[in-house]
């Protein structure tokens, strides 16, 4: 369906390509407020994305899936932005150990829906661009190592090793986030 | 465990999956598409005049050696005491105002060669 569109838009029916906006926009903004934690800079990184998407459609050979490729543009356009304004984002190195993680699972299943998304949301902030990229990367966009690998440039042993260290500090930083919640409740 | 098990652990993906997050401005795909739009138009303009100022510019450059070869000739014939009111003569003038003319054209040929590489309003 996206080739489809994406000859389309080539061929000169630029309204096609909302269909591909409607479809991406969301998953943009996710990767986008992963790396730049700011949901007004993000909104502005997908805008900026999709705009150099349009304009670099013809080069878009089809190798890989549109998605990965588009990706690939919002993490770099993020990146630049990263440089050019020098955001702070907030290095987590000293939780390193793994552990099971039931207990944190447990706990959160007693907020509502909206509070969960809000917690887990709250500690992806927390966790550097890179590990809140890769979980969400494969977790929730459910990306192959090797599509991850395509979008972020880093290597596939590196990938392993970010997507480890990032699950184990989202963990222990969501049980914290979530002992603070509830010890303030009580 | 082992480390598969590990990297695709599905108590992590049970939580990732609710942190999927939404573009609050219902007009995103409104406004994107009317900026991508307009950025189209103008680029389609853009290339419209490029052309057309290619055209002239070629045409200006053809044309221009042969007016001024011409207004050389005639200028004594028909001016003849032109020379008595200027500091300078008239084959000096004209060499002023060749000069002149070649740079303007010259560096409209620079800009126009610019705007063409660098391929228009989106980039």
């Amino acid at each position: 369906m996206d080739n489809i569109t994406i000859q389309k838009v080539i061929e000169g029916d630029v309204n096609a390509f909302r269909f591909l906006v409607d479809k991406y926009k969301d998953m943009s903004f996710s990767i986008s407020c992963s790396i730049l934690k700011n949901e007004q800079i993000a909104e502005e990184n997908v805008q900026d994305a999709f705009i150099k998407a349009f304009k670099a459609l013809k080069q878009f050979k089809g190798d890989s899936k549109f998605s990965t490729w588009l990706y690939k543009i919002v993490v770099n356009e993020a990146l630049k932005k990263i440089k050019k304004k020098s955001l702070e984002t907030k290095e987590i190195n000293d939780l390193d150990e793994y552990k099971e993680y039931s207990s944190v699972n447990d706990s959160i299943k007693e907020f509502s829906l909206f509070y969960q998304k809000k917690y887990i949301n709250a500690t992806l902030n927390k966790l550097n661009e890179k590990e809140s990229l890769l979980l969400r990367l494969y977790y929730l966009n459910e990306n192959s190592i090797q599509e991850i690998k395509e979008i972020t440039n880093l290597s596939t042993a590196n990938i392993k090793v970010i997507l480890h260290r990032a699950r184990n500090n989202f963990h222990i930083k969501l049980e914290k986030e979530l002992n603070h919640e509830l010890s303030s409740i009580l | 465990m082992n480390k598969q098990d590990k990297i695709a652990n599905p108590e992590t993906k049970i939580l990732i999956e609710k942190s999927g997050l939404k573009i609050k401005n219902p007009d995103f795909t409104d406004m994107l598409m009317a900026k991508i739009e307009a950025k189209t138009c103008l680029e389609f303009s853009f290339k419209k005049y490029l052309k057309l100022s290619w055209f002239f510019i070629i045409l200006s450059a053809l044309i221009l050696p042969l007016s001024i070869d011409m207004v050389i000739s005639n200028f004594n014939t028909y001016f003849p005491y032109f020379e008595l009111y200027l500091p300078v003569n008239t084959q000096s003038l004209m060499l002023f105002l060749i000069v002149g003319m070649v740079l303007i054209i010259l560096f409209q040929i620079d800009k126009l060669i610019n705007m063409t590489l660098k391929r228009g309003v989106l980039n």
